[in-house]
């Protein structure tokens, strides 16, 4: 083998060496907690720093704000894309391209700050409730968030289908809508569901903005499906508790269990999102 | 051309066409006559192709495209305002170079014009499909295997099926751009024998660079050349007693390499 193929195969190694090293650490790091409490971690509602750990709230939590974002960010981001894609001239869609990558590019704390400043308050108002800090207002936000990513990643998806269907649709007679509906969008369906599991991936790791937004309280709403309840992310519960458990025993594990616990749903949302390609191929 | 036929599908007369104010194809005057084999031919980037889609619009959504003079399909200018382009699709289909399947099963793949146009016939597509298939020689091939993907078809039952779904909305002109040219020797013969069956319902014009071919199949041709139409007739004279020393040049020694 030549220099650039050992050399090339040695980076490939080091980042599934990397990965899997992560994944060992994780495992072994929340062992302690996974081994004492046992399935009472995963259903456990209640989290007392010192007695007991339950993750249960932010399973729901983080389960229901990246719901909530997908629900509103679908319509918006497949609408935008299919119009970007197929009815600018090619200078507005560049345009259009640049901006949403510009978008997609602005930090997670501005956009927690304006959820702040803005999203919270018109959350609070609008539904009269006495604190904007909700699960609606933590999904709109992560709803915004991703919204660039997923309009840019679909619409590649749908620029790149081949010429050769569009071309056989219109010479068989077809509208272009009826184009766009039965050959476009099908075909660029894998592409589009790898765009929004992209953009659920980064909604469920979100960490800043969420913080800010979601009132921060470790319980699951009664009804379940109460957006108007704060609530608590995996990936907020991590942030807001990581750097004082730091090397504290008992709950530095229970944080790295959560870790871990985050990194298995976004691996379960990659699998379902490549189950899903491959379905529709 | 010789011949004047009344029974001209299509025509033009003094069109040209250009992309971005630069002339691609100039003094067009020709008729494709009723159910016959029209074979167009000549050297690559002679505008066969640009020529073909003209015939049913499908360069519209091409920038900087633009046509001039008279294009008539069915005594019908296809280029006056108001003409219904969807409609004129659906009376003149196109077949591709490559073949094109939807990823969807064969069954859908060729009712698949059917169900967005004519969705009240839904109770018919089975038997429409039946009779499509069997048209283009394929039923024994798919019968048993309607519902799987259209990709496991070979390239030439590929193509067949390519026409097939556009038999499926009664076309009455088949424009057919190098149908073959992605095809093996055998399945590009199926094709042949499948176009001579076609001409006794349906006009069909052809884009080909194959000249041997041309000569098989094609009733009357016409030679592009240097952005014109450098000579047209039936294909037994021009390939015989060709006018015009060029013609002669293209069209005789170029089939005796293809058999070389």
């Amino acid at each position: 083998m030549d220099f650039f193929r050992i050399s090339t195969a040695f980076m490939a190694l080091i980042s599934l060496v990397l990965i899997a090293g992560l994944f060992a650490f994780l495992v072994l790091q929340s062992a302690p907690v996974l081994a004492g409490q046992q399935w009472s971690f995963l259903l456990g509602q209640d989290w007392w720093a010192g007695e007991v750990y339950g993750a249960l709230p932010m399973i729901y939590g983080s389960l229901m704000v990246t719901g909530v974002a997908l629900v509103m960010v679908l319509p918006v981001a497949i609408g935008g894309a299919v119009f970007t894609s197929e009815f600018l001239s090619p200078n507005q869609r560049l345009w259009v391209k640049a901006m949403m990558e510009l978008f997609a590019g602005i930090p997670g704390i501005i956009y927690g700050l304006l959820g702040v400043a803005l999203l919270a308050g018109w959350v609070k108002d609008s539904f009269g409730l006495i604190d904007g800090n909700t699960i609606l207002t933590a999904g709109l936000l992560l709803g915004i968030m991703i919204l660039p990513t997923i309009l840019t990643l679909s619409e590649d998806a749908l620029h790149a289908v081949p010429g050769q269907y569009r071309d056989t649709s219109l010479s068989l007679g077809l509208t272009k809508l009826q184009m766009i509906k039965s050959a476009v969008i099908p075909v660029a369906l894998p592409g589009i569901a790898g765009a929004i599991f992209l953009g659920l991936g980064r909604a469920m790791g979100e960490t800043i903005a969420v913080m800010l937004v979601i009132g921060g309280l470790d319980k699951i709403a009664e009804p379940w499906y109460d957006l108007f309840a704060p609530a608590q992310s995996i990936a907020s519960k991590l942030g807001r508790e990581a750097a004082e458990a730091i090397g504290s025993g008992q709950q530095w594990s229970a944080l790295m269990a959560l870790g871990l616990i985050l990194f298995l749903l976004v691996m379960i949302l990659t699998f379902m999102g490549n189950l899903l390609l491959k379905r529709v191929r | 051309m010789n011949k004047i036929s009344p029974l001209a599908a299509m025509e033009m007369q003094g069109a040209s066409i250009s992309y971005n104010g630069k002339p691609v194809l100039e003094g067009l005057d020709f008729l494709i006559s009723e159910k016959k084999v029209t074979g167009i031919v000549g050297p690559s980037g002679s505008g066969k192709s640009t020529l073909l889609r003209t015939l049913c619009r499908m360069n519209d959504r091409v920038p900087g495209f633009h046509v001039q003079g008279r294009i008539r399909v069915g005594g019908k200018d296809i280029y006056e305002k108001g003409m219904d382009v969807y409609h004129l699709r659906r009376k003149v289909g196109m077949v591709f170079q490559s073949p094109c399947v939807f990823p969807k099963s064969i069954f859908e793949n060729v009712v698949f014009a059917l169900k967005r146009l004519r969705p009240h016939l839904k109770n018919e597509f089975a038997h429409i499909a039946e009779q499509a298939f069997r048209e283009v020689f394929l039923w024994e091939e798919v019968k048993d295997r309607l519902h799987k993907p259209a990709s496991i078809l070979s390239l030439g039952q590929q193509q067949r099926l390519a026409i097939a779904r556009s038999l499926v909305i009664q076309p009455e002109i088949l424009l057919m751009d190098e149908p073959t040219s992605s095809l093996d020797p055998e399945s590009s013969e199926a094709i042949e024998e499948l176009i001579a069956e076609l001409k006794t319902r349906h006009t069909i014009a052809l884009v080909t660079h194959n000249l041997s071919q041309a000569k098989r199949v094609a009733d009357d041709l016409i030679f592009l050349r240097q952005g014109r139409i450098w000579e047209s007739g039936p294909t037994a004279r021009m390939f015989e007693n060709p006018s015009r020393p060029e013609t002669r040049d293209y069209l005789i020694r170029r089939t005796d390499l293809e058999f070389a």
